[in-house]
């Protein structure tokens, strides 16, 4: 972890920035092969967003750094959703092996009370070796009730996002008048169209209005709109409509997020290239960039 | 995995071994002695050593600074496990130029991966064009530390 911050800035760190599925290997070694996982810090309250196999190398670091002090640390997990590529890490999260370590689980409500016993199956021993139940580490898994929710210098604000298959969460942080938005795993196509039902108009202003004036936007963008036509429903919107919304709605950087399993590092520098130079020329400028993994970020 | 040990360099038993397994040898003529075969099985140990033929490799990394008036084409060489940027005189990489913080960046290894972090400085660090406080550093990465332009550049090299 880096130096010591300013009060009213926070860290973004990317631990994790693939899509789907992790995809280690010589041709994702630069924007990474771990899935979603980012760690938002000021000082020593961290707010965790999804816990894709990225959240492995985030443990190590904070195991590193607090050893025998967590009672120091506030750590809060956010998830997005329950998909395996945003869960599938937490069960291989070191901190949670350390008596005395407490973290606090949030989800959305739309899970009807079952975030618990989902995120308890995957650690059933038909799939892991270690139950949650024998953890060291003391987890509160609530589903999200307040609009707001006040992590002390923090302060979260969410929305359902119902274009995913089994819903989504977007995430708003907000640090002094900084502001962050998490907005992953959700298809913007199919209610940014061209003639819009009044139930997509409404969906649209919630998303432009959330995301208005962001400090920073990390966004689903996994596809390029050629690979769209055989992935329309998978859940994900395209890169050049949400670079196109994002402009809109005064983003100041764009974070693209959720990368396409078969994207290589060259694949991504040629993407960066195009919508890098294409909204920094811009007036007023956006920065478009793809988010990698071991990238850490002052906000 | 046989106990045997033998003297020969080609059938050491250090703890640098590759096992490979082959058909019984049907000869023992030729221009390099044949490996000897473990009695005991077909299974023969080869060094990697002597594989390689003594060939070490090596992470070389360097900074090369791009298009900074009194610079260019200045290459240094990340030799130690941190070089610190900056306009002060007691930095590794000694950059005094216009933006540049006393302590600006530091550039180390950790875990065989060469980091930047920025140390607190005015302007910031930059990393292909994004504000970074720290970040994994990839071939050809563009570190921008105040008016300097320094790229990453990074290969294993054999020696």
């Amino acid at each position: 972890m880096g130096p010591s911050l300013f009060d009213d800035t926070m860290e973004i760190s990317f631990w994790g920035t693939r899509g789907s599925i992790s995809t280690p290997g010589r041709t994702t070694e630069k924007y990474g092969g771990n899935t979603p996982c980012v760690s938002v810090r000021s000082a020593n309250t961290f707010i965790i967003l999804d816990a894709g196999t990225g959240i492995r190398n985030f443990g190590h670091e904070l195991v590193q750094k607090y050893r025998n002090n967590f009672n120091e640390a506030s750590l809060n997990l956010f998830l997005s959703h329950t998909h395996w590529d945003h869960i599938q890490g937490l069960p291989f999260f070191d901190p949670l092996y350390i008596p005395g370590v407490h973290l606090s689980v949030y989800g959305s409500p739309g899970k009807r009370g079952l975030l618990e016993q989902i995120l308890r199956g995957q650690m059933d021993m038909d799939y892991f070796p270690v139950q949650m139940s024998a953890l060291s580490a003391e987890l509160i898994i609530r589903e999200m009730d307040k609009e707001l929710i006040e992590i002390i210098p923090f302060r979260i604000d969410w929305q359902e996002q119902i274009y995913h298959p089994g819903g989504s969460v977007r995430f708003g942080i907000n640090l002094g008048k900084k502001r962050l938005v998490y907005a992953t795993d959700v298809e913007l196509n199919k209610c940014f169209v061209e003639n819009p039902t009044p139930e997509q108009k409404g969906h649209q202003r919630a998303y432009m209005k959330f995301i208005e004036g962001a400090d920073m936007l990390i966004a689903d963008g996994q596809y390029t709109a050629e690979e769209y036509v055989k992935t329309k429903n998978y859940g994900h919107t395209t890169i050049p409509l949400l670079a196109d919304i994002a402009y809109r709605c005064r983003v100041k950087q764009l974070a693209v997020f959720h990368h396409n399993p078969p994207h290589t590092d060259n694949n991504i520098d040629e993407l960066w290239q195009d919508y890098h130079a294409r909204f920094m020329t811009a007036d007023p400028p956006m920065n478009v960039f793809w988010a990698r993994e071991g990238q850490a970020i002052p906000l | 995995m046989s106990e045997k040990k033998h003297n020969s360099d080609l059938f050491s038993t250090t703890a640098d071994l590759t096992q490979i397994h082959v058909p019984p040898l049907s000869s023992t003529s030729g221009p390099i002695p044949p490996p000897r075969r473990d009695e005991r099985s077909h299974t023969l140990k080869i060094s990697r050593r002597e594989v390689l033929k003594g060939v070490v490799s090596k992470q070389r990394a360097y900074l090369e600074a791009m298009g900074v008036p009194g610079f260019e084409n200045r290459v240094f060489e990340l030799d130690t496990n941190e070089a610190v940027m900056g306009r002060s005189a007691e930095c590794n990489v000694h950059l005094p130029l216009p933006n540049v913080s006393r302590v600006h960046a530091r550039v180390y290894l950790v875990n065989e991966e060469y980091h930047v972090e920025d140390m607190n400085s005015t302007n910031g660090t930059f990393v292909n064009g994004v504000r970074i406080s720290r970040c994994a550093l990839r071939n050809n990465d563009l570190i921008e530390v105040g008016e300097a332009k320094m790229l990453f550049v990074e290969a294993k090299v054999r020696e």
